[in-house]
């Protein structure tokens, strides 16, 4: 490329080139003459464009609006905007080709996000949030007056981060990430040090907590609550050993209880974790939770009532599974699932190491799904003798389940 | 925790978990888009933290959580346009709008300036297409690409369109002598 084909390119040139041109320049006048007009026109296409178009961010706006993709607030800026938009389109085929390049990008967004597989949000949209001021909590969620909610859906606009330039500072952020990617210990000892109270279970005992929830610790379990400081009291800590958890229902409010290595989040079921050091599992009576690695939170899993799933160090999640749930049998009380009057007699004897026996016109009958015996094994049987119409025996120190009261008889 | 309305909406509350958890679980998005948009460079790595930025800074304004999909859409697009203005240390990064181009005839020049309403009139609409998708920073390969053609063609456009200005000027220059000699 001779000098004069170079120069059109000046700007695109590495620096050692660069320099050479300008030493051609300094010795050819016709030639730095050519080029300072063609630096001009530039310039004049240059300020014609931000004449024509002051905010590129509307670029985007505009190659967005024929999607749904624009809020309310995009909309009436680019409404506001668009005979001048129109305008400058009309003029400038460049500007043209952008919008038709940025809707190329749009394409390649999708592409990435559908790639990445991220779930589409699963419920209706809501109104506008109440969101508190920073670094309220979520308990807390007073409204912002509406006056001092920015008026635009838009990400912290392009005008915004360009005063940031490069911004290499913002590595700072992807420490953050990172610590939140291999930090989760960390992280938990910071949040004891933040006003949590950790309590040790000394035997089987139970947390009751200020919304109702509760969790049913097994002997030797760790788990840390919220102090009195701490505004979000719908949270927990399995430092290790096994829980029970009994979740009141709140959908504007989940309960999350996080370990070591993963986090569940929670509307309001019963589950079970059990955590080590190193490896976090949950067992899914009833509802619905979501189990991820702290460090790898776009990696959840939904468990299905009657299914497991665990987490191991900063791996993700194993595929939701059936589970076995007389692993729960642990907490006192029987779940059941898919079980003959046989079967949940059985596993209620060996519970409360008491007899118990059933008529064989009552063993081989299914039983309702549910839990059973968390208020004692009598109760347990009543449950089931009423749900199959039949009667409770107390017998040579045992229990028996017989079918119907006999006429005559005296049921007891 | 997954990245659905509950996280959007927790993050929104001033839960820093569900922040992180928000940003983290688009961060392989982004990446994805830009290595896709500009190919595996160190700058990608700055694209998506800002990304991640302005999806932290506006995520307060963000009025409707079920939108945050198209809400990070806009904030990659918004980067990337950034991106191609030159707010990157891009080897073909345009000189900083704020600034005169290096070289250019100062407006009050009037000994040398020419008209460049006349210069820009001879441009193509192809030709303009190009110079002005330089201008707002894009690349010659992406230039190319929007336009449906080589990056090899968009090259000798702009070539061509160089050579036509000191075809002007020649001609501007015999004019002058012309003039000056005869009148």
């Amino acid at each position: 490329m001779n000098d004069s084909d170079a120069l059109a390119f000046y700007d695109a040139l590495p620096p050692d080139e660069q320099a050479a041109l300008d030493r051609a320049l300094a010795e050819q006048p016709a030639l730095a003459e050519a080029f300072a007009r063609w630096q001009s026109l530039r310039a004049e296409l240059r300020a014609e464009l931000a004449r024509d178009l002051p905010d590129h961010a509307l670029l985007v706006l505009y190659a967005l609006s024929d999607d749904d993709l624009l809020s309310d607030a995009d909309r009436a800026e680019l409404d506001a905007a668009r005979p001048a938009l129109d305008r400058a389109l009309a003029r400038h085929p460049g500007l043209v080709a952008a919008v038709a390049r940025i809707q190329a990008d749009r394409d390649a967004f999708e592409a990435a996000w559908a790639e990445t597989a991220q779930p589409e949000p699963d419920r209706p949209a809501p109104a506008p949030l109440a969101v508190p001021a920073a670094g309220a909590s979520t308990t807390n969620r007073s409204p912002k007056p509406a006056a001092s909610r920015a008026a635009r859906d838009r990400p912290a606009a392009g005008r915004a981060a360009r005063g940031a330039g490069p911004v290499r500072w913002v590595a700072r952020v992807a420490a953050v990430l990172a610590v939140v990617a291999f930090g989760a210990v960390l992280t938990l000892v910071w949040d004891r040090d933040a006003g949590w109270e950790t309590l040790v279970a000394d035997g089987a005992r139970t947390v009751t907590f200020a919304d109702g929830s509760t969790a049913a610790l097994a002997d030797g379990a760790r788990l840390a609550v919220p102090g009195d400081g701490i505004e979000d009291q719908r949270q927990a800590r399995l430092i290790g050993g096994r829980a029970l958890f009994r979740i009141e229902r709140d959908p504007a409010d989940p309960f999350e209880v996080t370990t070591t290595n993963a986090e569940v989040t929670v509307l309001g079921t019963t589950f079970t974790v059990e955590a080590t050091d190193v490896q976090t599992e949950v067992v899914l009576v009833s509802g619905a939770v979501a189990l991820a690695p702290r460090a790898m939170p776009e990696a959840a899993v939904t468990l299905a009532p009657g299914e497991r799933s665990a987490v191991l160090a900063l791996d993700a999640p194993s595929a939701p599974e059936p589970a076995d749930l007389r692993a729960l049998d642990w907490t006192g009380t029987v779940f059941a699932r898919d079980l003959t009057v046989g079967e949940l007699a059985a596993r209620l004897a060996r519970q409360w190491g008491e007899a118990v026996a059933v008529d064989p016109a009552l063993a081989s009958e299914k039983i309702s799904d549910g839990e059973y015996g968390a208020d004692g094994l009598r109760d347990a049987l009543g449950k089931i003798a009423g749900a199959m119409g039949g009667r409770v025996v107390a017998e040579g120190g045992g229990f028996r389940l017989a079918g119907a009261v006999p006429s005559g008889a005296t049921a007891r | 925790m997954t990245f659905d309305l509950l996280t959007v909406e927790r993050a929104q509350s001033g839960d820093t978990t569900a922040r992180d958890a928000l940003l983290a679980g688009i961060t392989p998005v982004l990446r994805g888009f830009f290595r896709s948009r500009i190919g595996g460079r160190d700058d990608v790595d700055d694209l998506v933290q800002n990304a991640l930025i302005r999806v932290h800074r506006g995520l307060g304004a963000l009025q409707r959580a079920d939108r945050f999909k198209a809400f990070a859409m806009k904030a990659a697009l918004y980067e990337l346009q950034d991106f191609y203005r030159g707010r990157y240390s891009s080897r073909e990064a345009l000189f900083d709008p704020d600034l005169p181009t290096p070289g250019s005839v100062d407006a009050e020049d009037t000994a040398l300036r020419v008209d460049l309403e006349r210069a820009l009139a001879t441009l193509t609409e192809h030709a303009r297409a190009i110079l002005e998708m330089r201008e707002l920073g894009y690349p010659y390969a992406e230039i190319a690409d929007a336009l449906g053609t080589t990056e090899a063609a968009v090259k000798m456009q702009v070539k061509r369109s160089f050579a036509r200005l000191r075809e002007l000027l020649a001609v501007a220059a015999v004019l002058a002598f012309v003039l000056g000699t005869f009148l």
